[in-house]
């Protein structure tokens, strides 16, 4: 039965070539645009990293002045300064946790005639790489000792191990960094969380640093934040030992908690330890605390799906009704038109239930036509996106749920559209098309 | 005379496919004047007088990577060295570039003790005694800064004693004086205001701190340093392709980035508001044209349906205009209605935005001109196939009915 109403749909649809085209490229457009917005609005909120994301902790304090203001929600600072880092670092309990922050390199082989690269850099400790499932081509991090006794050595990433060598494993082997020679410890695999969800601070779509050496060589070699800097205290920071020991806010801090009894446990190491700052009266709050939250409410809280994604999707979805409305209209005009032979097959025995699911059919084949080109259409909108914005090659690309979801909307959509003409059309009575034949 | 009350009559008999016209234009209204009111703001960002000439700066950066290099002896060498290269006018090297996105912004105050005093964040733009030049900014007030003004900072601990600001620093700063002379204190650093720029746009330009400016002469020694020159505009892409080289060839321990102009740099940091219009043009655009080709494809429908009728008016001694006016006047009315119910859904959806998306109020300007704008489209949508009814032949009437 299927096979004969798409039959007689087809046919239908080749009767009256100019609505159909009309149809088909309104839904098309419709699909299309809102595809579009909704690629750009799903790609940017994407969780990175879904398969630990209840578990991994960003850690914020309160610890700033009485007066201090901050673009967050409940007006706690985005970072954390050193001598917390170093703090926590030190006291808290066993879980995996590290400090974090960006600084950059000039990097050179030790052939003499290799022209230095700029790249940033991520200092970090050696649970970086396991708390965020980073994994390593060759190689491993550097060991627990490295992390307390400074030594010079070095994670990069793929890209940079080919642009350095050409490939291979290179672990054992020296680069300069500045003018300083690092040994090579591990090589990682081609690592790219989008949003960049462990450091949002410089934009949420910024490449992932392409070095990673251990925090303990920050004091000694006195290595500069590329990133934010958030002073809030009337002090003057001279030296790079002023501001390691200042109260400016420029490190990241992440935990990671395998159950809701280790975050309990963490959470109550925190008060603690803010409790013992405020008697030091360090924290001068009233409203001094600490703060955790998982990856998810991490992307949700620094917004990094702006306002603007959420309007162009409330519009074009406004735009996409506008284009089913105008659909419904020329369906009921060729439907009402096609009234005389649906009479007919009435008289002749067809009950309104096969009129109707015969008028459904057409609808539903007109919304997978639309719903294809619709996707081709925004194919091509992500494509001319993809070319004139640099920043948004990413967060331009549709995944398979954008891909699978396109043509599933637009059936839906049209069918829904079409409900209506239909069941006008179903309702025609026989004796009034018989009559005047 | 233009018989509304028949006609009115006629569309009650018609109701749903009205129903669905009117629906197409109020929802057509609602977008469009708000898509428009988005794009007339983002397009007026875009376009705000940065107070630079950003075709003839160009910006980049250089990185030392080795101790041994003097960098403020290397940068004002370098300095120099630009300064004859032709075609270029001014150079000095800075901590930031304007308009790029990425740079340093101070929190200063009128007076030194903080109780009572107005205190305002500022982008600084830190660079020799000439960084005033270098912007091609003229003194609205005061003086420009002394080549005995010109300090460096190491881990010395050297302030800026002077700066000059931006018109909208001093207003926010001393709201109700004349700021230059004044001091404005960074920690409990006071330095002297001595001149007055009209306007100069820093490096984060979606923030609050655009226009509050601060430049200082001095260089604050790092291993990441910039450098801002302004040729003459015939020469900018011949300094962009040397400067590289030229610099490297002076002092090779070191990084020096690729240079850009500031219109690069200001392109990329408003990529988001582009992108925003340019979706929303896009939508605007085939949204009118399919509302077009909708309400056309209704009417032309009208027309067919009704041809016997039409034929009969006509054989009862209707002329072609009186049968082209009436569905003129019908589209009319539907648009009217449209129009009516389009005011409010656009004021909703408005209020909505404002409400979630701190977008501002619509001006009723937007409103208007796109009323406008609908009647016209939608009238010559009309106009084509109700010629087309006007040239039915009375004969028709007479055919089998």
């Amino acid at each position: 039965m299927f096979s004969y109403y798409l039959q007689l749909a087809a046919k239908s649809l080749k009767s009256t070539p100019i609505t159909t085209l009309l149809m088909v490229l309104a839904i098309a457009c419709g699909i299309g645009i809102s595809m579009t917005a909704l690629t750009l609005n799903h790609m940017t909120g994407t969780n990175p990293i879904p398969e630990k994301s209840s578990q991994l902790f960003a850690v914020q304090l309160q610890s700033s002045g009485k007066t201090s203001e901050w673009p967050t929600s409940d007006n706690v600072p985005f970072q954390i300064a050193y001598q917390d880092a170093t703090n926590l670092m030190r006291v808290m309990p066993k879980y995996k946790h590290t400090a974090m922050y960006k600084t950059g390199f000039s990097v050179r082989t030790l052939e003499p005639k290799f022209a230095p690269l700029l790249r940033t850099a991520r200092v970090t400790t050696r649970h970086f790489f396991s708390m965020f499932n980073v994994k390593f081509l060759y190689g491993a991090p550097w060991s627990e000792k490295v992390d307390e006794n400074p030594t010079l050595q070095v994670v990069i990433n793929q890209d940079l191990n080919n642009k350095l060598f050409g490939g291979g494993d290179n672990t054992g082997k020296e680069i300069f960094l500045d003018d300083k020679t690092y040994q090579i410890v591990g090589i990682i695999e081609p690592w790219h969380p989008k949003p960049k969800f462990y450091d949002l601070n410089n934009g949420s779509f910024q490449s992932t640093e392409q070095l990673f050496i251990p925090l303990v060589l920050s004091s000694t070699y006195e290595l500069p934040s590329f990133g934010n800097n958030n002073g809030w205290k009337d002090e003057r920071n001279n030296t790079f030992k002023d501001k390691l020991a200042s109260e400016v806010l420029w490190l990241q801090y992440w935990a990671e908690l395998p159950d809701a009894e280790a975050k309990e446990h963490f959470q109550q190491f925190l008060t603690g330890y803010v409790d013992e700052q405020k008697k030091l009266a360090r924290f001068e709050r009233d409203d001094a605390r600490a703060v955790l939250r998982n990856v998810q409410q991490w992307l949700d809280y620094n917004e990094v799906v702006g306002d603007d994604s959420y309007v162009l999707v409330a519009v074009s979805f406004m735009f996409l009704t506008v284009c089913l409305v105008n659909s419904i209209g020329l369906l009921l005009a060729k439907f009402l038109r096609s009234a005389p032979s649906v009479g007919v097959r009435r008289a002749l025995g067809a009950s309104k239930g096969q009129v109707f699911s015969q008028h459904l059919v057409e609808v539903g084949l007109l919304g997978l036509i639309g719903g294809l080109l619709g996707l081709v259409f925004a194919y091509l909108g992500l494509t001319l996106l993809k070319n004139n914005f640099a920043g948004f090659d990413f967060v331009a690309t549709m995944d398979m749920v954008m891909f699978l979801s396109a043509p599933v909307i637009a059936i839906c959509a049209t069918v829904l559209a079409g409900v209506y003409p239909a069941w006008r059309v179903c309702n025609t009575l026989p004796s009034i098309y018989l009559k005047t034949q | 005379m233009l018989n509304i009350s028949p006609i009115f009559n006629a569309m009650m008999r018609n109701k749903s496919s009205i129903i669905l016209i009117v629906m197409q234009i109020a929802l057509t209204l609602a977008i469009v004047s708000n898509a428009a009111f988005i794009i007339k703001e983002r397009i007026d960002t875009m376009q705000r007088d940065s107070g630079l000439p950003e075709t003839q700066l160009i910006g980049f950066d250089v990185y030392f990577y080795d101790d041994a290099v003097n960098i403020a002896n290397q940068l004002l060498l370098d300095q120099q060295k630009l300064l004859e290269v032709p075609g270029v006018i001014e150079a000095t090297p800075i901590n930031q570039i304007p308009l790029s996105g990425s740079g340093d912004s101070w929190s200063f105050r009128n007076q030194l003790e903080t109780d009572g005093a107005i205190s305002s964040g500022a982008g600084v733009f830190i660079g020799n005694y000439n960084i005033a030049d270098v912007f091609g900014h003229t003194i609205a007030q005061g003086r420009n800064f002394r080549p005995d003004e010109f300090v460096i900072r190491d881990n010395n601990g050297n302030v800026p004693k002077v700066t000059i600001i931006t018109q909208a620093l001093a207003d926010e700063l001393f709201p109700e004086s004349n700021a230059v002379g004044k001091f404005i204190y960074s920690t409990d650093i006071p330095i002297q205001v001595i001149g007055i720029i009209d306007k100069m746009q820093g490096s984060w330009v979606h923030s609050s701190l655009v226009e509050k400016t601060a430049l200082m002469p001095m260089i604050n020694v790092k291993q990441f340093m910039r450098f801002i020159v302004r040729i003459e505009p015939k020469e900018v892409n011949q300094v962009i392709a040397s400067v590289q080289e030229l610099l490297l060839a002076l002092e090779n321990r070191r990084v020096v980035s690729p240079a850009e102009t500031l219109i690069e740099k200001k392109e990329r940091s408003y990529q988001s508001d582009k992108l925003m219009t340019n979706m929303l043009v896009v939508i605007i655009t085939v949204l009118v044209f399919i509302t077009a080709l909708g309400i056309a494809g209704m009417t032309i429908f009208n027309v067919n349906r009704r041809q016997k009728q039409i034929g009969t008016r006509r054989a009862l001694g209707a002329s072609r205009m009186e049968i082209q006016r009436y569905f003129m006047t019908e589209s009319a009315l539907i648009a009217g209605l449209g129009i009516v119910i389009g005011v409010v859904l656009a004021l909703v959806l408005n209020n909505y935005l404002m409400t979630y998306f701190s977008a501002t109020s619509l001006s009723l300007n937007y409103i208007v001109t796109t009323i406008v704008g609908i009647v016209l489209v939608i009238e010559f949508a009309v106009f084509w196939p109700a010629r087309k009814a006007s040239m039915i032949s009375p004969a028709i009437a007479t055919r089998s009915v």
